[in-house]
């Protein structure tokens, strides 16, 4: 009878077919990605990629069946094969496998959605106050760095793997799939996963580091910029030759590059079309399926690794640390300016933006600043930062892919 | 005194209508730039002269809105 109805229903049945610890992580995954797909409708966690991994993971728990020769698995992705014709196989037969092996794996999904943020960034507002900008971003990299040197020291982690987990601290979704693709490709999926839940937690939890380290009279200062006339022909030439000079230093961080830089470069150019389609099309359908493929991804025996402990703490003492070293850049920049004779103040708030996760930082240190002064607008400085931010951590991403292979 | 648009972005509403007596940090409308909305801060006490933009016009970052003597 028993038989029967695990015959006719699989996905219940197949609970009982693995070890016990598979069969109870399913069921929490299940929880789980009904607990994100919740948050994501109450716009607690970023919804556009929440929904899509809570219901992805959703299904590739429980839609578990037996497959031929007994095994246990699912038709909608199988990560784990590496053999070309196995892989060829299991692509007409499991609908996301095409989009798994040759959009995710390869970093491409990850280069469309960078694509869309650079179609959104402007670059004026980096060269609003540029100095300021870059100091801020440099600081906010200050995460990634403890991140690696913690991962190394205090869980014995090899360099590149703790290198990939600690690109998390760069706020960067599309950056820590290449980083982690390059340095640690067994690790990837789970390190994605967690990225990409951390990043959307950033929402909730920087407002807190934000009023914990910048006092209420501070968090209100207005600042009037003069976002400068540049002409479009000057942006567009300081685009292409920043892509060509990056590339020419960090080649493994080339894919970046390119598709950060082609995204602003088609804005500045004035190509509708193209920026429509860069900004919005493109980019919306790249986080829906990379939404979709982190949940799918998320399979009681995909993530069921003990190395996956590491990942979850080193991945929010980097998230953290960078903010904490952003507001650090942040007070940095406030000093330097109450000291220089003629100058207007600067919000030590505007350093949380350089922790790059665009444009979400920046409307965070915005929103905090109108909390205590409703006529302060520091977005423009915020978004400048914001902008190195995305650049100095791709800078960064490269760097430790191309230092880490030397080190091996 | 010309107050300009600090972001680019889209006006949501406007308070005011000219020869309006208005005081300084009136808020004299809202201006939505990246999905956020600002008020439009009146930075003295005065009269509105004249409004250079109409609710729903989109705007530049520097572009005058509202004129105050």
């Amino acid at each position: 009878m028993l038989e029967t109805l695990s015959n006719l229903f699989p996905g219940i049945g197949t609970l009982f077919a693995v070890d016990p610890t598979i069969a109870i992580a399913r069921v929490l995954l299940i929880a789980l990605g009904f607990v994100l797909c919740m948050l994501g409708f109450k716009r607690t966690l970023e919804p556009l990629i929440m929904i899509p991994m809570g219901i992805g993971m959703i299904a590739v728990n429980a839609g578990t069946m037996f497959l031929a020769g007994g095994a246990v698995g699912n038709i909608i992705i199988d990560p784990m094969l590496s053999d070309s014709v196995a892989i060829m196989d299991a692509m007409q037969i499991n609908f996301l496998q095409p989009i798994y092996n040759l959009t995710f794996s390869n970093g491409l999904i990850a280069c469309l959605v960078f694509m869309g943020i650079g179609a959104r960034s402007e670059i004026s507002f980096l060269l609003a106050k540029p100095w300021s900008s870059i100091i801020i971003a440099i600081f906010a990299e200050l995460g990634t760095f403890a991140a690696l040197v913690i991962g190394v020291m205090a869980f014995s982690l090899d360099a590149p793997v703790a290198a990939a987990i600690a690109t998390i601290g760069g706020a960067d979704g599309p950056m820590v799939l290449v980083g982690s693709l390059m340095m640690a490709p067994e690790l990837f999926v789970p390190i994605s996963i967690i990225a990409y839940l951390y990043l959307s937690l950033t929402y909730g939890g920087y407002p807190f580091i934000i009023k914990a380290l910048v006092p209420k009279k501070y968090r209100g200062i207005d600042m009037y910029v003069d976002v400068p006339e540049v002409s479009k022909k000057a942006k567009f030439t300081f685009i292409i030759a920043v892509c060509g000079f990056l590339c020419l230093l960090l080649p493994v961080a080339a894919p970046l590059f390119l598709s950060f830089f082609i995204g602003m470069a088609v804005k500045e150019a004035d190509l509708g079309y193209y920026t429509d389609i860069l900004e919005r099309s493109l980019s919306y359908l790249a986080t829906l399926l990379l939404g979709l493929l982190l949940g799918v991804l998320c399979e009681a025996q995909t993530i069921l690794d003990p190395q996956v402990i590491p990942i979850l703490i080193l991945g929010i003492v980097a998230l953290a640390i960078s903010a904490v070293g952003g507001l650090g850049g942040g007070w940095l920049m406030y000093l330097v300016h109450k000291y220089k004779k003629n100058s207007e103040e600067f919000n030590p708030t505007v350093g949380i933006a350089g922790v790059s996760c665009v444009p979400t930082t920046a409307k965070l240190a915005q929103h905090a600043a109108q909390e205590e002064n409703p006529f302060a607008m520091i977005l423009p400085v915020a978004m400048g930062a914001n902008i190195s931010g995305v650049i100095v951590s791709a800078i960064a991403t490269g760097v430790f892919i191309t230092t880490i292979s030397m080190v091996g | 005194m010309e107050i300009k648009a600090r972001m680019p972005g889209q006006i949501m509403a406007i308070n005011v209508a000219v020869g309006d007596a208005v005081n300084a940090k009136d808020s004299l409308g809202t201006i939505e730039a990246m999905k956020m909305e600002q008020p439009i801060p009146c930075p003295k006490a005065g009269t509105v002269k004249e409004i250079s933009v109409a609710v729903g016009d989109k705007v530049k970052s520097g572009q005058v809105l509202i004129v105050i003597e």
